[in-house]
């Protein structure tokens, strides 16, 4: 059990609308381990982003809100601590890079300020010891000529330099826990391959654990040891990253890695996967993957599977593979 | 052997950069410079490259909905224009051949006027054209939306009602609502989610071979571009650098950057450990590129001959293109 850096059980986050109250995150539990990467995949709108968010506490108020649920972190539980006692955690024990390097640097401030402000926070760092501090930071992080990058503007810099600045300013106070939500969606491949072999050097390296949110398959591949494939708010299937993409379980994860077109020769068809995600409004009332699912039976309409273990380390939420439905 | 559909040579777009009060011009971005390709009928040609590179530019100056600053486009035999001759096809001619050339776009919010109903925004080249009008323009959208996977009866509704798949079938719709020829898909698929992506996809393959259309598909995503086209051309700082047949390219790549291009692409299989190709630094700004070849700043193999003198294209194989001093 000591290999457990975050704990999260039975995670339920939800945000109150006009039209009633939506279940983002509903019932989610997993482990992220001790230097390990973690990965979250899945489409726009499953629950992803709104999962790193719960872990931070950065739910909108007052909209959004925490339903039930621990997240065990080192012992703590985060959701039971006070708000003084989480805002000495963030930052420095969990730090978080999120997916638009455009905005989420202030633009009014210069670079140095901004990895500052986090060295003055957490490390009370003052002066020249602090520029100091930010220049070695930059280094690390393959930014050239820091002395002048300290002193320049977000709008300054290319994406992918605004990107290893985030990286620069989570990486600065030794997180045990990296949360990075997308945090190369928006750069080009090139200067994507860049900050990835960036992400891993520095996580070998300070031996962080990472929960890596992406919808890029292929990026998941290359980064996560274990993997969860999340779909409308709840998780569909978990396992190591082997077991993941060679042997899949759910019939949304086979369809998603179908859909890949470097999985197939030219001139073979892609399969798809029909239909598309069901709104949170409006939620079938079994299975929520059912209506696009070709395997489809009677008892998916009418009862959400469990999730369960399929093999050692590897679980899936599907009928295919509980009793009550019937195995092919 | 088969007709050329589209035939461009030395294509050049320069946007002039004015400064001071009276608008002096100092500079031009040169987003196209000097490009020469040509597509064959029913083929589908794919133009790749990092943000920033020209490929949208070139779709445009192509469809002559941007003017061009050099060169020649011929469609199916007619001359578009001639920089050089000076002529240049207006008016009511234009407009006709616009009616076999259209476009579709990446961002599929963006490109729906909010205030139109879909059968009117379908429609609308078809009555501008004087093809139908009234009830029967109204027939046809529901034809075409039915054509791409949508109900005909949506015809009454807004496009906010609409999700980004669905919208992008839109897109689809209207471009195909005048019988066209010949389509530039500007990125059609980066805005959305894996599995919405090869939906679009199959369904852009199944009205190609139906209908008989040639495609220019503009996209930053190779493992798309390996599937889905014939013939591609790597592009970097407004030039080619390598164009070839789809199989050809990715089996032999030769250009450096064609190569760390395709290195650079994750690979969803988690046992595939490959060799990476870093590439060192961002793409250098248009308006000021480097002298002689324009990779040489960024090129792991490059010699005193790259920085002064510009390298010129090469056939190295039938119909593989190779613009770098290396293949001398």
């Amino acid at each position: 059990m000591s290999d457990i850096l975050l704990k999260v059980e039975g995670l339920r986050t939800s945000f109150k609308t006009s039209d009633g109250k939506v279940n983002a995150v509903d019932d989610i539990s997993f482990n992220v381990r001790k230097g390990k990467v973690l990965g979250i995949v899945g489409e726009s709108g499953c629950g992803k982003s709104v999962t790193s968010l719960s872990v931070m506490r950065l739910i909108p108020k007052p909209n959004g809100f925490i339903e039930g649920g621990k997240i065990i972190f080192s012992d703590k539980d985060l959701l039971k601590i006070s708000e003084r006692e989480m805002r000495s955690l963030r930052g420095n024990d969990i730090a978080m890079i999120f997916q638009e390097p455009m905005t989420a640097l202030n633009p009014v401030f210069t670079i140095g300020d901004q990895i500052g402000e986090v060295l003055e926070l957490h490390e009370n760092l003052r002066g020249e010891q602090k520029t100091e501090k930010c220049i070695e930071l930059l280094e690390l992080v393959g930014i050239p000529r820091p002395e002048k990058v300290i002193k320049e503007y977000p709008h300054q810099l290319s994406g992918g330099m605004r990107q290893r600045v985030m990286i620069a300013m989570a990486l600065s106070c030794n997180p045990k826990l990296l949360i990075a939500d997308e945090p190369t969606t928006a750069l080009d491949v090139t200067i994507q391959a860049q900050v990835l072999e960036l992400m891993n050097k520095l996580t070998d390296e300070l031996e962080t654990s990472v929960m890596f949110i992406t919808h890029d398959l292929g990026v998941i591949a290359e980064m996560a040891n274990d993997v969860i494939v999340m779909y409308a708010g709840k998780i569909v299937e978990e396992g190591d990253v082997v077991s993941i993409f060679k042997n899949p379980q759910h019939p949304y994860t086979i369809g998603l890695l179908e859909s890949r077109p470097d999985r197939v020769d030219k001139n073979q068809r892609l399969t798809c996967i029909p239909g598309m995600v069901p709104s949170p409004f409006d939620m079938p009332k079994g299975c929520a993957f059912a209506p696009r699912c070709s395997k489809c039976m009677d008892i998916c309409n009418e009862k959400m599977p469990e999730l369960i273990e399929v093999k050692p380390g590897q679980k899936a939420r599907c009928w295919l593979h509980s009793k009550g439905g019937h195995k092919e | 052997m088969t007709q050329n559909l589209i035939e461009v040579k030395n294509l050049k777009k320069y946007f002039p950069i004015k400064a001071g009060i009276i608008k002096r011009h100092v500079g031009d971005v040169k987003a196209v410079d000097d490009v020469s390709f040509n597509i064959k009928k029913g083929e589908i040609f794919g133009l790749v490259g990092e943000s920033g590179c020209g490929k949208s530019t070139t779709g445009r100056t192509i469809l002559n909905l941007l003017n061009p600053t050099e060169g020649s486009v011929e469609f199916d035999g007619q001359l578009i224009y001639d920089v050089e001759k000076n002529t240049f096809t207006k008016g009511e001619k234009m407009r006709s051949l616009r009616r076999d050339m259209q476009i579709i776009f990446q961002d599929p919010y963006a490109c729906l006027d909010p205030r139109m109903n879909v059968g009117a925004i379908v429609s609308e080249g078809l009555v501008k054209h004087g093809i139908a009008k009234g009830k029967d323009a109204i027939e046809k959208a529901k034809e075409l939306l039915e054509l791409c996977g949508l109900r005909g009866a949506n015809v009454n509704k807004y496009p906010h009602e609409f999700s980004g798949g669905q919208r992008q079938r839109i897109g689809v719709a209207r471009a195909l609502a005048l019988e066209p020829k010949f389509i530039v898909c500007d990125e059609p698929i980066a805005a959305l989610d894996v599995s919405i992506q090869s939906q679009v996809l199959t369904l852009m393959q199944d009205l190609k071979e139906k209908l008989g259309l040639t495609y220019l598909f503009i996209s930053h995503d190779l493992s798309v571009v390996k599937y889905f086209c014939d013939c591609i051309a790597v592009m970097y700082l407004g030039s080619f650098v390598e164009e070839a047949n789809s199989l050809d390219l990715f089996k032999n790549p030769v250009h450096p950057y064609t190569k760390s291009l395709l290195s650079a692409v994750p690979i969803s299989d988690p046992t595939v450990k490959k060799e990476r190709i870093i590439l060192q630094g961002d793409v250098p700004s248009p308006a000021n590129p480097p002298k002689g070849c324009k990779f040489h700043t960024r090129c792991p193999y490059v010699m005193d001959k790259c920085k002064e003198t510009a390298p010129t294209t090469k056939e190295i194989e039938p119909g593989h293109f190779v613009t770098c001093h290396l293949v001398e």
